[in-house]
C-alpha cells in the first residue's frame, strides 16, 4: 500500500515527498538584544504526492479525484513516514494533472500530484514546556558586563574577547 | 487559549476552536476612573451562546486569564461562527443605583454590601452576585471612609472609593474582582523579553494637581449653607477646603493644565494629601512609552515596570494598559505612564509650645514624595483643659522646604495667642494684638 485517502487503500506507482514545516505564529519577532524571538506553534507536515495511473485504473483515477477535489475542509490521509506511516487529518491544498492525447485516438491523464498539508502540528510542545525552556540569551542581569558570552553545560559563561588580524594587521 | 462558558443548566462547555482573540486590560493607576474590561473571540461551535452566561478565558497552562459574563454572541455570516463580547461583571455595577449615602465605617464592609447589592432594575441586570464576587486586600479593608456619597451606580461608588483609600479595581487574572493597593515594587522586564523597538513619547505637563476635601456637619442648613440630604433624609452641612499639589516641574512658560478632582465628597483632611500625591506620580511625569513585550501572564497592568527602549535607556512607569495577542505565547503592546517620583513619604509636622511649656499641641501629617518642595500654611493649634480653652500662634505663618527620603519630622514653634473660661468665655489675649470668638466658636486672631 502507498498510502491511503479516507479510508481508501492506493497501492499504485507514486513519488511522495514530504516537508515538516516548523510554523511560528505572527507575535515572532526581533528583540531588544538582537535575538529572534521564535514562537513556534509546532511542526507541521507537508506531503506532495505524485502518481502514475496504471493500465486499466482510469475509473479508480477518476474516483480518487473526485475525493481529492471535494471541497471539504479535511481528509484524512495515511502516508510513509520514516520506516512507518502517520496517519494525518489534512487539507488538499492543490490537485494537478495534464491530459495527454496520443495517435491512434488514444488520451490519457498524466502528472497528477496533490499537495497537502497537516491541520494539526504533528510535533508540538506544551506552553508550560516552551515558557521554562525560554530562550538561551545572555545572563539575567541587564548590566551584564559587555563582552563576548558562550552557552555551556554550566550555563553562560563569560570568554576573552579573541583578537583578530587581518592582512593590514589591523587588531580587532 | 480556550474558553468555557456555563450554559443555563450549570453545564460547563470548553470551547479550544476560537479565533480572533482581542483583550486589552485596563487599568488607571490614578484612581481618576474605573474601566470595564472586556475580550471579544470568535468561537466556532453550533451550540447557542447568550449574553449572561459565564465565560471564562483560559491559557493552555489552564491558567484563567478572564472570568466575565457574555453581553453579545452574534452569529457571523459564517454560521458556524459566533461571535462573543464578554465583559467584567463590572458593568453590571454601572447598571445599580445605590442611595445617597453618609458613610463612616470601614472599607470591607462597605465594599461587601456594593457586591452584593441588587438595586433596581429587570432582568440580567439584577442579577444576584455571589457572596464575595469583590475581594479586597487586607491592607485596605480596614481602611475607613468618612463623608457623603450622592445616589450613584454602584461602579461609581467604588471609583471614588478606590480613589480615596488607594486602591484599584483588578477584575483579569482572577475570577473575582480585587480591590488591591497600587504595587510600587519595580519589575524589570529584560532585553529578551522586549520586542524592537519601543517608542517614547512626551506629554503635555500638568501644572497642579489640586483636590477638594470636605468636612460635615449634621445640623439644619441656614441660609447660605451648603448641604446634602441622605436617603435616611438628615441634612449634613458641609465645608471645603483646596489641597494643592504644584509641578516642580511646571513653569510659568507653560500651558496651564492642572488637574482636579472638586466633587468627591469622600476626601477629605485626612486622606488629601494622599490621594493629591497619588494622583500627581502618574501625572507629574511627562515621559510615556510605548513597548511590546514577551507577557504569559507575568506582568500586569497597575504593576510598576521597567522597561528599555534600547541597550542603555530605560523609563520607569506605571503600566497603564496592555493590549494582548495570542500565539503559542503571548505578547502584549504596553503603554508606561512614568512615574514622576517613587513614591511618597511622610512629613509630620509637630507644633510645640515651649515658652508656657504646654508641650505638643498638634500633629499634621503630609504625603510628599522625595524632593518636593512645599509649602505648608501653619495652623492655630489649640488645647483644652478642663476649665479653659487654649489657643496658640505659629511663629511662622508658612513653612517650606524640600521633602527628604523616608519619614521627616519637623517641629514648628507656637506662643499661646490667647486663653478663653470654657464656661463663663473670659477671653484674655496674651502674644497677639487683638481676637475674636465668633457664635459659632471660630476663633480670628490679628
Amino acid at each position: 500500500m502507498a498510502f491511503t485517502v479516507d479510508g481508501f487503500e492506493w497501492d499504485i506507482p507514486c513519488t511522495i515527498e514530504r516537508t515538516a514545516e516548523v510554523q511560528a505564529s505572527e507575535i515572532s519577532g526581533m528583540l531588544l538584544d538582537k535575538t529572534y524571538f521564535n514562537d513556534v506553534l509546532g511542526t507541521f507536515m507537508r506531503y506532495t504526492v505524485s502518481i502514475a495511473i496504471p493500465k486499466g485504473w482510469e475509473n479508480e483515477y477518476s474516483q480518487i479525484y473526485e475525493i481529492l477535489t471535494q471541497p471539504s475542509e479535511s481528509h484524512s490521509f495515511t502516508l510513509p513516514y520514516n520506516q512507518t506511516t502517520i496517519d494525518l487529518t489534512a487539507r488538499v491544498e492543490t490537485v494537478s494533472d495534464s491530459w495527454v492525447r496520443l495517435p491512434r485516438n488514444k488520451q490519457t491523464w498524466r502528472k497528477t500530484t496533490f499537495e497537502i498539508i497537516a491541520n494539526h502540528p504533528t510535533k508540538q510542545m506544551s506552553l508550560a514546556q516552551v515558557i521554562s525552556a525560554g530562550m538561551k540569551t545572555p545572563p539575567e542581569n541587564v548590566d551584564a558586563e559587555e563582552g563576548l558570552y558562550q552557552y555551556t553545560s554550566v550555563g553562560w559563561v563569560r570568554v576573552d574577547m579573541p583578537e583578530y588580524t587581518n592582512a593590514d594587521e589591523v587588531y580587532y | 487559549m480556550y474558553v468555557k462558558v456555563t450554559d443555563w443548566r450549570g453545564k460547563e462547555n470548553t470551547y479550544r476552536k476560537i479565533s480572533g482573540l482581542s483583550f486589552n486590560p485596563q487599568i488607571d493607576v490614578s484612581g481618576t476612573s474605573l474601566p470595564i474590561n472586556e475580550f471579544d473571540v470568535d468561537i466556532r461551535t453550533e451550540d447557542t451562546i447568550t449574553a449572561g452566561q459565564n465565560i471564562q478565558l483560559y491559557d493552555d497552562r489552564n491558567l484563567l486569564w478572564a472570568d466575565y459574563l457574555v453581553t453579545s454572541a452574534k452569529r457571523q455570516d459564517d454560521q458556524s461562527i459566533c461571535h462573543v463580547i464578554a465583559q467584567s461583571r463590572m458593568h453590571i455595577f454601572d447598571n445599580r443605583k445605590v442611595p445617597a449615602t453618609m458613610y463612616d465605617g470601614r472599607v470591607e464592609d462597605i465594599v461587601y454590601y456594593l457586591g452584593t447589592y441588587r438595586g433596581v432594575g429587570s432582568g440580567f441586570h439584577t442579577l444576584a452576585l455571589p457572596e464575595g464576587t469583590i475581594e479586597v486586600a487586607a491592607s485596605l479593608g480596614k481602611k475607613k471612609i468618612k463623608g457623603f456619597c450622592p445616589e450613584q451606580t454602584v461602579r461609581e461608588r467604588l471609583a471614588w472609593i478606590c480613589l480615596a483609600i488607594g486602591g484599584v479595581v483588578k477584575d483579569f487574572f482572577s475570577s473575582k474582582i480585587q480591590i488591591v493597593p497600587v504595587d510600587t515594587t519595580v519589575k524589570t522586564v529584560p532585553l529578551r523579553k522586549t520586542f524592537w523597538k519601543p517608542t517614547y513619547s512626551s506629554n503635555e505637563i500638568v501644572s497642579e494637581v489640586m483636590v477638594r476635601g470636605y468636612s460635615y456637619m449634621k445640623r439644619d442648613p441656614a441660609q447660605g449653607d451648603n448641604y446634602f440630604t441622605d436617603d435616611n433624609g438628615d441634612t449634613w452641612v458641609y465645608t471645603t477646603q483646596d489641597f494643592r499639589l504644584a509641578n516642580n516641574r511646571w513653569d510659568a512658560g507653560m500651558a496651564e493644565n492642572p488637574v482636579e478632582v472638586t466633587d468627591v465628597s469622600i476626601i477629605n483632611a485626612d486622606n488629601a494629601t494622599e490621594i493629591m500625591s497619588r494622583i500627581a506620580m502618574t501625572y507629574f511625569s511627562e515621559d510615556s512609552l510605548e513597548a511590546e513585550i514577551i507577557n504569559n501572564r507575568e506582568y500586569f497592568p497597575a504593576e510598576k515596570l521597567k522597561i528599555f527602549s534600547d541597550s542603555e535607556t530605560n523609563i520607569t512607569g506605571f503600566v497603564q494598559n496592555m493590549d494582548f495577542s495570542f500565539g503559542m505565547q503571548s505578547r502584549a503592546k504596553v503603554t508606561l505612564i512614568g512615574a514622576a517620583f517613587e513614591g511618597t513619604a511622610k512629613l509630620i509636622v509637630v507644633y510645640k509650645d515651649t515658652a508656657e511649656d504646654k508641650g505638643k499641641l498638634q500633629k499634621d501629617t503630609y504625603q510628599y514624595p522625595e524632593g518636593y518642595t512645599y509649602t505648608i500654611t501653619n495652623p492655630y493649634p489649640e488645647k483644652k483643659t478642663e476649665k479653659f480653652r487654649f489657643v496658640f500662634y505659629p511663629l511662622s505663618a508658612i513653612i517650606t522646604g524640600t521633602k527628604k527620603a523616608g519619614k521627616e519630622t519637623i517641629s514648628q514653634e507656637c506662643l499661646i495667642a490667647l486663653r478663653m473660661h470654657r464656661r463663663n468665655k473670659v477671653l484674655r489675649i496674651i502674644s497677639v494684638d487683638s481676637a475674636e470668638i465668633n457664635d459659632d466658636g471660630v476663633v480670628v486672631i490679628s
